[in-house]
């Protein structure tokens, strides 16, 4: 069941209407509806799938009661040791297996071994990056006694499988959710209305901003040769844009309609073009996993800390990570790999901590020095977007080959200029409100009710004129 | 809680009633076909228009014959004259199942037929048909049976076409239209409903693989099969010659069981051999003269013999 669908629409008010109406009784009571609920949502996509969300879910609940059980460390670690095993085996078998066993194949053919290597070919079930980091970081979490384990199996289930952030996050902590899960929700008037206007502006990011640039984007990656260089420059922009909208508004929509229900979820998204450095970017986009990362991972290799060649191992490692986290593909590698280049300068000269305010923070206009350092950050993404959106590295090549030759200097060639447009209006709106947590936080809330919900009406209109009238599925769903 | 369905409901009554008016709004002003999900194109492809328009001076007809391009420029009105057989064709492009059903729906009663023959392929009963339910809301008539067919379609360009073709038909904003009988393609409308192709480029179609079958579109033509035989007409379900790209024996049985339970089906698909060449037609799925001289007369003698 996908956000944008007729299915959600009607999905959605009924459980919000069953959900409140439970509300004077149990908190109790409203997590086994959301846990059922949230079982709906996911057997929709495909119902075989779910015996192993509800598999993950048990083995992690167990695990963490064991790991707390257990008084000796290394039968804690032991228990440990058996859900990252499990749950990274499952990973693996569904999201690597069949990669490294192409690739094993290839290696051993190119050394005159003859191996024919048995492939899967695995459906990958949506969401299992998502629930397995959501397990981990519990166990983890367990583990080193940040948190107790949860006795309830009906919370903790809620906690991986709850429907908002099941299938392309926000990578939730146990920490931050299961607090929210075990205490009673009470509906507040202005979270709501909050919760409905972060969705309509995740819905138009979505259905508007993405949706159509997808076919463009689609159109230039798939034949990179036949495009003049301004062309390729610009599909790489327009996939900047696209993959922005599409996983941002995916977020939105996710944290707005866990709100409606009276949860706050982690904040996956800060204006992340806005950055003046890569540092800056990296805490501004995907920040859920960017943070998990960082708490799970870097910080135990050592983080920033130790030797220079520490800090370099330790940044590549984390970006190559992440990167084949997206998916088993040397692309994504890349991608992750040049990120890390990226990273490096301002982490080895101390700077990468540089700017945590927001830019031109209480003016309208950046001054010249910002807008230089975010044109270039922004540059400097698109080249690596355009890795992480080629079907390989040799389509990748041609792209970038393409983009520095004598063409770049021509007109694009594009068949639609409405979507370019949309796209800069829709930067102009981010730009206005990049100081809230989405744009449309605070925007025109000063104004007289009438202005403000003009506004709404012109942003409900636009997606219903001006939206890609085909299906485009979240990017971020075969993750 | 109270306040803020209150203030959901308001504003969704406020939403309802400001879109239609942007949307119209924002169609009139700005006519450029591509911007919005506004697809109004009066005339298109299949001469939709004039064909609608020529319903009302042809008078009751011995054969009336349904379908997509494969009607159209198929059947001509003037070899079955020659036959003494009055034809028209309602074809539309790119027809499914729904587009038939609206068109028999708002025509039949006119012509009276004693046959009607409808031209079938396994296409038409994939997916939406919203190129056809666009030129059919905009080029025929809005009513129930329009809009139930755009609102299956499920998709934003056809409702919002059909709330603008809706505005449009109400206050009479298209009388002045005039559509060329000649196309800008060479194309030639042929009074009694033929789309005559002067040149062909001898394209060859790739093998088609043809795409589920969709539950509305079975029932819409169920709802036609069923509407004819109430009108009194035989009901003859053809499918017409094509080359090797798209034989019905391609398509799924259930989809060939609808068209033999619905009435007497005659497949035609095979009757110049698997040529693909020049000899009968101009591409992989459409006649050219001499296909359509020779595929007419073989649909004329079978109903002559019925």
């Amino acid at each position: 069941m996908l956000f944008d669908s007729l299915g959600f629409a009607a999905f959605f008010p009924v459980v919000f209407a069953a959900y409140w109406s439970l509300s004077s009784r149990s908190y109790k009571a409203q997590n086994v509806l959301l846990l059922a609920a949230s079982y709906f949502f996911y057997a929709c996509w495909d119902e075989r799938f779910l015996l192993l969300l509800i598999f993950s879910t048990l083995l992690d609940h167990t695990s963490g009661l064991l790991i707390h059980r257990t008084p000796s460390k290394v039968a804690k670690l032991r228990w440990l040791y058996l859900s990252v095993g499990v749950n990274l085996g499952i990973l693996g078998v569904f999201k690597y297996y069949d990669f490294f066993a192409r690739e094993f194949g290839e290696l051993a053919e190119r050394i005159g071994l003859g191996v024919d290597p048995v492939l899967l070919g695995l459906v990958l079930p949506i969401g299992i990056s998502f629930y397995t980091f959501h397990g981990l970081s519990y166990v983890f979490d367990v583990y080193r006694g940040r948190i107790e384990p949860v006795r309830d199996v009906v919370d903790y289930g809620l906690f991986v499988s709850f429907f908002p952030l099941l299938v392309a996050g926000p990578i939730e902590r146990a920490a931050h959710l299961l607090p929210q899960i075990r205490a009673p929700r009470t509906f507040r008037y202005e979270r709501a209305v909050d919760g409905l206007r972060q969705c309509l502006w995740g819905f138009f990011k979505k259905l508007v901003i993405a949706d159509n640039s997808a076919p463009l984007v689609d159109g230039i990656f798939a034949d990179p040769a036949a495009q003049t260089g301004s062309t390729l420059l610009l599909g790489a922009v327009l996939f900047a844009v696209q993959i922005y909208g599409d996983f941002s508004g995916y977020s939105d929509i996710a944290l707005g309609t866990a709100r409606l229900l009276g949860f706050e979820l982690l904040r996956n998204f800060a204006f992340p073009y806005f950055s003046r450095d890569i540092a800056e970017f990296w805490r501004r986009w995907h920040i859920s996993l960017s943070s998990w990362f960082r708490d799970y991972l870097y910080i135990h290799l050592g983080g920033s800390r130790g030797s220079t060649w520490m800090k370099v191992r330790n940044t590549f490692i984390i970006f190559l990570v992440s990167g084949f986290w997206h998916g088993a593909n040397w692309t994504f590698l890349v991608w992750g790999g040049l990120n890390a280049v990226y990273f490096l300068p301002s982490l080895l000269r101390g700077t990468n901590r540089m700017h945590l305010d927001t830019v031109a923070q209480g003016r309208l206009l950046p001054d010249l020095r910002e807008v230089g350092r975010m044109l270039a950050t922004f540059m400097l993404t698109c080249f690596a977007w355009i890795f992480f959106r080629s079907d390989d590295i040799p389509s990748a090549m041609a792209h970038v080959g393409g983009i520095f030759s004598a063409s770049l200097f021509t007109w694009p060639q594009v068949p639609k200029v409405t979507p370019l447009a949309l796209a800069a209006l829709f930067m102009v709106v981010e730009w206005l409100g990049r100081e809230q947590r989405f744009a449309l936080e605070r925007l025109a809330t000063s104004w007289p009710r009438w202005g403000r919900w003009s506004l709404y009406v012109v942003i409900v209109f636009a997606i219903g004129f001006f939206m890609y009238p085909g299906e485009i599925p979240f990017i971020y769903f075969q993750f | 809680m109270r306040t803020f369905l209150r203030t959901v409901l308001r504003f969704a009554l406020l939403a309802l009633v400001v879109y239609p008016v942007l949307v119209i709004g924002i169609s009139m002003a700005y006519k450029h076909d591509g911007f919005g999900n506004v697809h109004y194109v009066l005339g298109y492809h299949g001469h939709l228009w004039s064909r609608v328009r020529d319903t009302s001076v042809t008078a009751p007809v011995d054969v009336l014959v349904v379908g997509s391009s494969l009607a159209y420029r198929g059947y001509d009105p003037r070899l079955f004259a020659e036959q003494g057989l009055t034809m028209f064709n309602l074809g539309s492009s790119a027809q499914t199942a729904a587009q038939g059903e609206v068109l028999l729906r708002h025509h039949l009663h006119r012509f009276q037929p004693g046959t009607v023959v409808m031209v079938v392929s396994p296409d038409m009963f994939e997916g939406p048909g919203i190129e056809s339910a666009l030129d059919v809301m905009v080029n025929d008539r809005v009513d129930l049976f329009t809009a139930r067919m755009a609102l299956l379609t499920m998709n934003v360009k056809a409702w919002n076409t059909l709330l603008y073709a809706w505005f449009r038909q109400m206050l009479h904003l298209d009388g002045h239209f005039d559509e060329a009988y000649l196309a800008y393609n060479g194309d030639r409308y042929i009074p009694g409903g033929y789309v005559e192709r002067p040149t062909c480029d001898h394209r060859s179609s790739p093998a088609r693989v043809f795409g589920p079958v969709a539950d509305h579109q079975v029932e819409a033509f169920r709802r036609s099969v069923a509407f004819v035989k109430a009108s009194g007409a035989r009901l003859l379900l053809v499918h017409p010659p094509v080359t090797d790209c798209c034989r019905p024996s391609s398509a799924s049985p259930e989809v060939i069981r609808e068209w033999t339970d619905a009435g007497t089906y005659l497949d035609m698909s095979g009757l110049f051999g698997s040529a693909a060449d020049s000899t009968f037609f101009c591409d992989g799925r459409h006649l050219n003269r001499t296909g359509v001289a020779r595929s007419n007369a073989a649909l004329i003698h079978a109903l002559k013999q019925e």
